[in-house]
């Protein structure tokens, strides 16, 4: 029988390959039999500890091995994972725990007290599995919350979990990203969700058990399931990037060649970076022979240099988003002697449909024509946690079928066919932007600015950058007699808003241009701002 | 101003603006703090090569040269003299 719930996918690991290294991670290493019996551990202790089917698990760790175990331990007790980035704002990190009712974090003895201290209400989380050696040093004095300490490692075999009947359409994680109202989205995605892709993904980049994974995206990232369950999938290696190292473009190169990767899946940011300052030609990259990359715009000038430079690589411009996962790949071929090339988005994966509606609501078919982009797969998501409202926004009835409910995602990117039948990437409908591979809603940042006592108005614009993709600009009102300064903002915006979502440039203005109709002049601010630069 | 007040404004107010912290102890770890990640960086090294009319070569952008505020004074001091 095939493997229909995430975690199948490591029995078999665990069966075929068993002493393959699983993860590594700095000096450390776990193989497939050890990650199966260290997820089964933490398993059976939430399970003892009282978590049962769909209840949602925190994890807030740094990227460690644990990270791993923890995500594949709570997938086997029948629950659901929420990846909580440790550094996080802590208002976010509040937001999600209430939204998603979490009572339960598997955790490590710092990340715990960190968030325990800053909890608005204190009743929400009540039981804490602390993982990993040296579980003594908890200085807790909250005393309402039950602390099991684990030491996934310890020698012997645990005894049992309870497997519990599942289907493949029942949540298997929540990951969160950013949403207009001012509150991030938590968007929920079923074992079949993930399934449908791990398993084209795998069979359509050839993956196997000597491949080595660069996990560099955080788990809270949708591009980390790709690293992970692709790699537990085939028996192959997850190589855990030292967060530190991705700030450093030669010590990065170093890492790729040191490492033996030979799958990269990252934001184009990243690469970006790296071919401008990793100084490429000092390494071989032999064994590299997948690179993927995704969402931001690539410029081509880089991509030339990474081909170049890699020149054992093939390379692939993916298409996605969380709601739905990747579902568009254009293999890059022979890249135009042109800077201003625009990489296609290209065409769906074998078994994704996708298709794009124009504003008659028409299937656009022909080159040249655009629309906005729909996605039709398995892989499309459950929707968002506890939001009925967006969740009927945006995973609409299928148009073109009108007399069934079959659920389709509305993206809310509009794209354009090219000559050869590729989609190319043209636009928004609305304000999301992508920075760094992070979709912003500019609204958001908008409703956290306007919840200032002393602002009046403020707008957020985005300005196109080569290696960044967007740099986020503000216009900012304040109240008379309030004067505002650049660090009042930032402090302000700092437990509230991520740090890639605070706007790098803020401008004071004692009014905003508005057009005919009244409404903030976007344009015109926009237009300032490429001027002035 | 000396280079080293220069810098620890400049990560108070633009980089670290968020962590509402007054001051940085010279040797203060940055890297474990996460005060300079790569959002940061970039922003940083432009600030360097600007405000102290040096050039910062990309083999010189390693951990060990931004790991705290000395260890980032003397990478302008080493640049300046060349």
């Amino acid at each position: 029988m095939r493997d229909y719930l995430l975690h199948h996918l490591l029995l078999h690991s665990a069966e075929s390959y068993p002493d393959n290294v699983a993860v590594t991670f700095k000096e450390k290493s776990v193989t497939y039999a050890e990650l199966n019996r260290q997820s089964n551990r933490l398993a059976l202790t939430l399970q003892q500890s009282g978590v049962g089917k769909g209840d949602r698990v925190g994890i807030l760790l740094p990227k460690s091995i644990e990270q791993i175990v923890s995500l594949l331990g709570i997938l086997k007790s029948g629950a659901i994972y929420v990846p909580i980035d440790p550094a996080a704002p802590v208002g976010r990190i509040n937001y999600m725990i209430r939204h998603c009712g979490i009572e339960c974090m598997v955790t490590a003895p710092d990340n715990l007290n960190t968030v325990l201290s800053n909890l608005e209400d204190k009743s929400a989380i009540n039981r804490a599995i602390v993982i990993g050696k040296g579980c003594g040093q908890l200085t807790l004095g909250h005393n309402k919350v039950k602390c099991l300490s684990l030491d996934v490692e310890a020698e012997g075999e645990a005894s049992e979990f309870q497997s519990e009947d599942l289907s493949d359409s029942s949540p298997a994680y929540i990951l969160h990203t950013s949403g207009s109202t001012g509150n991030p989205k938590g968007v929920a995605i079923s074992h079949l969700n993930a399934l449908t892709f791990v398993e084209m993904a795998a069979d359509y980049f050839k993956v196997t058990a000597a491949d080595r994974f660069c996990s560099h995206a955080p788990l809270h990232f949708d591009l980390s399931v790709f690293d992970i369950f692709v790699a537990v999938k085939c028996g192959a290696t997850i190589v855990l990037l030292p967060e530190m190292l991705s700030t450093f473009p030669v010590k990065l190169a170093e890492f790729i060649e040191n490492e033996k990767i030979s799958v990269w899946n990252s934001v184009s940011s990243v690469l970006t970076m790296l071919a401008d300052k990793g100084m490429l030609e000092r390494q071989s990259f032999n064994s590299l022979r997948l690179v993927h990359f995704s969402g931001d715009i690539m410029p081509a000038k880089y991509l030339r240099v990474l081909a170049k430079q890699m020149s054992n690589a093939a390379f692939y411009n993916i298409y996605g988003q969380t709601e739905a996962n990747s579902s568009l790949c254009y293999p890059i071929g022979e890249i135009p002697d042109n800077d201003s090339w625009r990489i296609p988005v290209g065409r769906p994966f074998p078994n994704f449909e996708t298709f794009a509606l124009n504003e008659e609501q028409q299937v656009v078919s022909r080159p040249g024509d655009e629309g906005e982009l729909y996605v039709s797969s398995s892989t499309v998501a459950l929707g968002y946690w506890n939001d009925r409202e967006m969740t009927r926004e945006k995973f609409v009835p299928d148009p073109r079928y009108p007399f069934l409910d079959k659920i389709v995602y509305k993206t809310g990117d509009l794209v354009r066919i090219d000559e050869n039948g590729n989609y190319l990437f043209s636009g928004r409908k609305d304000h999301m932007i992508k920075s760094r591979g992070y979709r912003i809603e500019l609204e958001e940042i908008e409703a956290v600015l306007a919840g200032h006592p002393d602002i009046v108005a403020a707008v957020v614009i985005p300005i196109a950058d080569d290696i960044v993709g967007n740099r986020i600009s503000a216009f900012i009102v304040p109240a008379a007699g309030c004067p505002l300064g650049r660090e009042d903002i930032i402090r302000y915006c700092a437990p509230q808003l991520p740090k890639y979502m605070i706007p790098e440039i803020l401008e004071f203005r004692e009014s905003l241009p508005k057009t005919s109709t009244g409404k903030v002049d976007r344009k015109k601010l926009s237009e300032g701002i490429a001027r002035s630069g | 101003m000396s280079i080293l007040k220069n810098l620890e404004n400049y990560l108070l107010t633009e980089i670290a603006a968020g962590l509402g912290k007054k001051t940085l102890q010279p040797d203060e770890d940055l890297l474990e703090l996460g005060i300079i990640d790569s959002l940061g960086l970039m922003k940083l090294i432009s600030f360097m090569e600007e405000t102290f009319a040096i050039k910062i070569l990309d083999e010189d952008v390693i951990p060990d040269n931004f790991q705290s505020l000395n260890s980032m004074v003397k990478l302008v001091e080493l640049q300046a003299q060349n």
